[in-house]
Parts: structure tokens; C-alpha cells; sequence
């Protein structure tokens, strides 16, 4: 073997290294500071309530739409699959299992894939172009404490409560459907809240809890990560949303995983 | 030099990124209260010293002290309560788009002092007052000039008392009235808090307009070509590349 392919071995495994040491690296330095939220001035409510405002309330009206047109899409599927067999009154379970225990969860972090994670991204590298990330660890504040925990937090809030809407509405989607294949809107709620318990809508509530940390921090780290220049803060964006979806999906996969063990 | 004199003192210094060395073999002081810059072409590396010496990378090896503390030996704790000593002045000011000026210059008061709302604002008024920007606390970043930037970035810099300032090409990008100014207040800083500045710059009107001394580092050698005043480097440096550098327009200054 000659100095040169030494010298590419020795690179790929390096940047096989870095490419998996960084992350942790970066979670551990977020996870030192997580305490910091309990000492005087730790949590940043002007910080919180803008990202709540930005991750949780304007995405409250695309929610709604998206969560309500895929119920309705779920319905029309399962009516015409139901319709076969005479067995209509099951799009009610369809409909309702399907959107708690996944596709709400999942469609809520896909919107929050696309307006939180990119957001986080651009603002964290825009900051590292404007030399503010260099100014806070001057002035002794941990970026990740100072930028990234109120993100978190806000994350964390926001993604179960846009689930619960995003159930609400995606059942409503179906509920309308099943008035086209004669199922009432009395005995479609009434076999709704039969077949569904509390603990399925918990769990799925649930699940959006590491989906929202997850989002944050790949976010968050795509951003601290991102080249010092107009190209590096896009790339930053575009790679925090690949990276999101696809450890939401892995997350959600494995999660759905541990759920079957309890018979969920 | 007694050690209660100096400042900041930097031990065989080698610096750089990943396999790259930038600069390497540095050794100097800085007596407290002194103006010191530090100059050089372009891409030579001052700017990438000046982030090693406020210790926002490792160096590769050798050691920089704060009045003895070593800042590269430190803990992160200990590294950052030596940074909380001093503060730093950006080339672009890095001010937080998402606050208010003076939001800035609270920020360091807030974190780090159990001062009240009212004392905060009085301080805050008063360093803005100290870099000629009375009035302007209620303004974003976005609505100031680049040298209302780079004040405005002094002003929080000086939120704390620091006895220590770095300032990072403070004249770049401005005119020579502005850049004048500014020059001016390095100036009086020194004088009324007899504050040890350190400047990054290759603007020679304000080298010897405020520096008590100079090193001047060099892209071929990666080193220190030159360590003085700049004026006596200007008459009797032994290297003609460190006159030429300092005499580019040494008539209309002398």
C-alpha cells in the first residue's frame, strides 16, 4: 500500500470518527447545561415564548389543514378498501388508530421538521457568520445553554400540543368521510371513543417528545456546525432538515418498536 | 518586567487548524495599561492569534497566561470566569440581531451581577454614553451604521470593567473621520481606566496614532519579524521588509 492510500484510509476513518463523535459531543455539552434551567435567570421566558410563538403557535393553522386533509385522506382509502366487505363502521378504527398512534405524531414532526429545525439552523449559523456565537463564549455564556436549551424547552411544549390538535382535526378529517359512506356523526364519535383508549393517545403524544429533542438538537447542531459564509448557513438548513426526517423515522420505527412489546 | 506588570503573557505559541500550522514560535508579553497591536498582511494571521489568545480555540501547543492564569491548562469553568476578565470588540461588532443595543450591553450585567433594573440601565446608559451613542439603547442592530455597530459592540465589551480589551481591525470598513474617532477612544480608555488594550489591526494611521508597541507577524515565516515601538521599528529595524511595511506612507506621519 502506498503513503497515499494510507493517507485516504486514514481520512475516511477519521471522518467516520468526527462525523460520530461530534454529535455526541455536542449532546453531552447540551446535556451539562440542562441544570443551568433551574438556577437564577437559567430559564430565558423572552427566549421561550418567542420559539414557543415560532415552533408552537404558527404552526397551529398548517397543522390543523395538513392533520385534517390526511384523516379525510386516511378515510376515503379505508371506506373504499371497507366498502367491499360491508365493513364500513371499521373506518372509524382505521381512522382513529392510524392518527394517534403515527400519522399525527409523525405529520406534526414533519411540519416542525421544516419550520423549526431549518430555523434553527439558519439562525445559529447566521450568528456564527456574524461572530455573536464567538461573543457570547467571550462574554462566558455557553452557546449551547444560551441558544439551544430555551429551543428545547420550547420544542418540548409545543410538539405535543400541536399532536393533540393534529389528532383532534386528522379525526374530524375522517369523521367527515365517514358521513359520505353513511356512517353518522353520532355513531362515528361514539365508536371513536369506544375503540380508543387514553393510553394510545398518550403514547402518541409521547412519542413527540423525543421527536421534538431530536429536532432541536439536530437543528441546533447543523447550525453550530455550519461553515462560516452564505452557502455554509444554507447547506446548515437543508442538511438539519435531512437529518431531522430521517432520525424522526428511525426514532418512530424503533419506538413503535418498544410500543408492540406492551401491546400497543 | 515584574510579573504584577504583565498582563498577558504568550509561552511558544503554535497555532492553527486541523494539520495547518499558521503561526508558530510566538513569544511576547503585554504590560498592563500598554496599547498593543498586532499587525501583518493580510491572511498572515492576526486575526486567528487573537481568537487563540482569547482562548475561542486550543492552540496546537505552548501556553497563554492572564496575570499568570493559563487559559489553555483551565477548566471550561475556569476559562470562562478568565474571559469574563476581559472584553472583546468584533469586526463587525457582533451585536445580537434579536436585541436592542442596549439589551446588548445589559447582557453581561444581567448574567452576571444581581444588580437591579434601574442600576443596569443606569450602567448601560452611561457606557453608551462612554463610545458617543447616548440615545440610541432603544435601537436594533439592523438600524446602525457599521461603526455604530463596532461602539455599540465596545459599549458591552466594557459592560463589566474589564482591564483587558481586544479589538479586532477596528477601523476596517470605516472612514477615516469614523476610524479617527474610534482611535480616540482606544485613546482615552487607556487614559482614564489605564486599561491594557490589544489590537488587531493593519490600518497604520492608527498603529502609530495609539500603539505603545507593535509585533509584526509574517506569512512566509509564520513568526514574530518585529517586536517594538513602532516608530523605532520604523528608523532602525534590521528588516527592510518590516521597514517597507511601517514607511508606506511614512512622510505624511513623521
Amino acid at each position: 500500500m502506498n503513503g497515499n492510500t494510507d493517507k485516504k484510509i486514514h481520512d475516511f476513518f477519521d471522518g467516520v470518527g468526527t462525523s460520530v463523535l461530534d454529535p455526541v459531543l455536542f449532546i453531552g455539552a447540551v446535556s451539562r447545561q440542562l441544570p443551568s434551567l433551574f438556577r437564577r435567570r437559567g430559564l430565558r421566558k423572552r427566549e421561550l415564548f418567542y420559539y414557543l410563538d415560532l415552533c408552537g403557535a404558527k404552526s397551529i393553522p398548517v397543522v390543523t389543514l395538513i392533520c385534517f386533509l390526511m384523516g379525510a385522506v386516511l378515510g376515503i382509502q379505508a371506506a373504499l378498501q371497507m366498502r367491499k366487505v360491508g365493513t364500513e363502521i371499521f373506518v372509524v378504527d382505521l381512522v382513529g388508530f392510524s392518527v394517534l398512534k403515527e400519522f399525527g405524531p409523525l405529520m406534526v414532526a414533519m411540519i416542525s421538521t421544516g419550520r423549526a429545525a431549518s430555523a434553527f439552523a439558519a439562525e445559529i449559523g447566521t450568528m456564527k457568520v456574524n461572530e455573536e456565537i464567538s461573543a457570547l463564549e467571550t462574554l462566558g455564556i455557553s452557546p449551547a445553554a444560551y441558544l439551544v436549551l430555551p429551543k428545547l424547552l420550547a420544542m418540548l411544549v409545543a410538539m405535543p400540543l400541536l399532536t393533540v390538535i393534529g389528532d383532534v382535526t386528522g379525526i374530524i378529517g375522517g369523521m367527515l368521510v365517514g358521513l359520505s359512506v353513511n356512517i353518522p356523526l353520532q355513531a362515528y364519535w361514539t365508536r371513536t371513543v369506544t375503540v380508543l383508549d387514553s393510553i394510545t393517545f398518550l403514547l402518541g403524544v409521547g412519542k413527540t417528545l423525543v421527536f421534538a429533542a431530536l429536532i432541536t438538537m439536530a437543528g441546533c447542531y447543523c447550525g453550530f456546525k455550519a461553515s462560516c459564509d452564505a452557502q455554509g448557513v444554507g447547506r446548515g438548513a437543508t442538511s438539519a432538515v435531512v437529518l431531522s426526517i430521517f432520525l424522526v423515522v428511525v426514532a418512530d420505527a424503533i419506538i413503535t418498536l418498544l410500543y408492540s412489546f406492551i401491546g400497543y | 518586567m515584574s510579573v504584577e506588570h504583565v498582563k498577558l503573557e504568550v509561552k511558544d505559541l503554535v497555532i492553527g487548524y486541523g494539520d495547518r500550522v499558521v503561526l508558530q514560535n510566538l513569544n511576547f508579553h503585554v504590560s498592563r495599561g500598554e496599547i498593543f497591536c498586532i499587525m501583518g498582511g493580510s491572511g498572515c494571521g492576526k486575526s486567528t492569534l487573537l481568537k487563540h489568545i482569547i482562548g475561542l480555540y486550543p492552540p496546537k501547543s505552548g501556553d497563554i497566561l492572564f496575570s499568570g492564569r493559563s487559559i489553555v491548562n483551565a477548566t471550561p469553568e475556569e476559562r470562562r470566569a478568565i474571559m469574563r476578565g476581559f472584553g472583546v470588540t468584533y469586526q463587525g461588532g457582533a451585536l445580537f440581531g434579536s436585541m436592542t443595543v442596549a439589551e446588548n450591553v445589559a447582557l453581561p450585567l444581567t448574567e452576571y451581577t444581581g444588580k437591579s433594573k434601574a442600576e443596569i440601565a443606569e450602567i448601560v446608559r452611561e457606557k453608551l454614553k462612554l463610545v458617543d451613542l447616548d440615545g440610541f439603547g432603544s435601537y436594533m442592530p439592523s438600524e446602525l451604521s457599521g461603526g455604530m455597530c463596532k461602539r455599540a459592540g465596545l459599549a458591552r465589551a466594557l459592560a463589566l470593567n474589564p482591564d483587558l480589551l481586544f479589538f479586532d481591525e477596528p477601523s476596517a470598513g470605516l472612514d477615516p473621520i469614523t476610524s479617527a474617532g474610534l482611535d480616540r477612544l482606544i485613546l482615552s480608555l487607556r487614559d482614564q481606566f489605564n486599561s491594557t488594550i490589544i489590537v488587531v489591526t493593519h490600518e497604520l494611521d492608527s498603529v502609530f496614532s495609539i500603539a505603545d508597541r507593535v509585533i509584526m507577524l509574517d506569512k512566509g515565516t509564520k513568526s514574530i519579524v518585529a517586536d517594538g515601538d513602532p516608530r523605532d521599528l520604523l528608523k532602525n529595524s534590521t528588516s527592510e521588509w518590516v521597514r517597507c511595511f511601517l514607511d508606506r506612507d511614512g512622510l505624511k506621519r513623521q
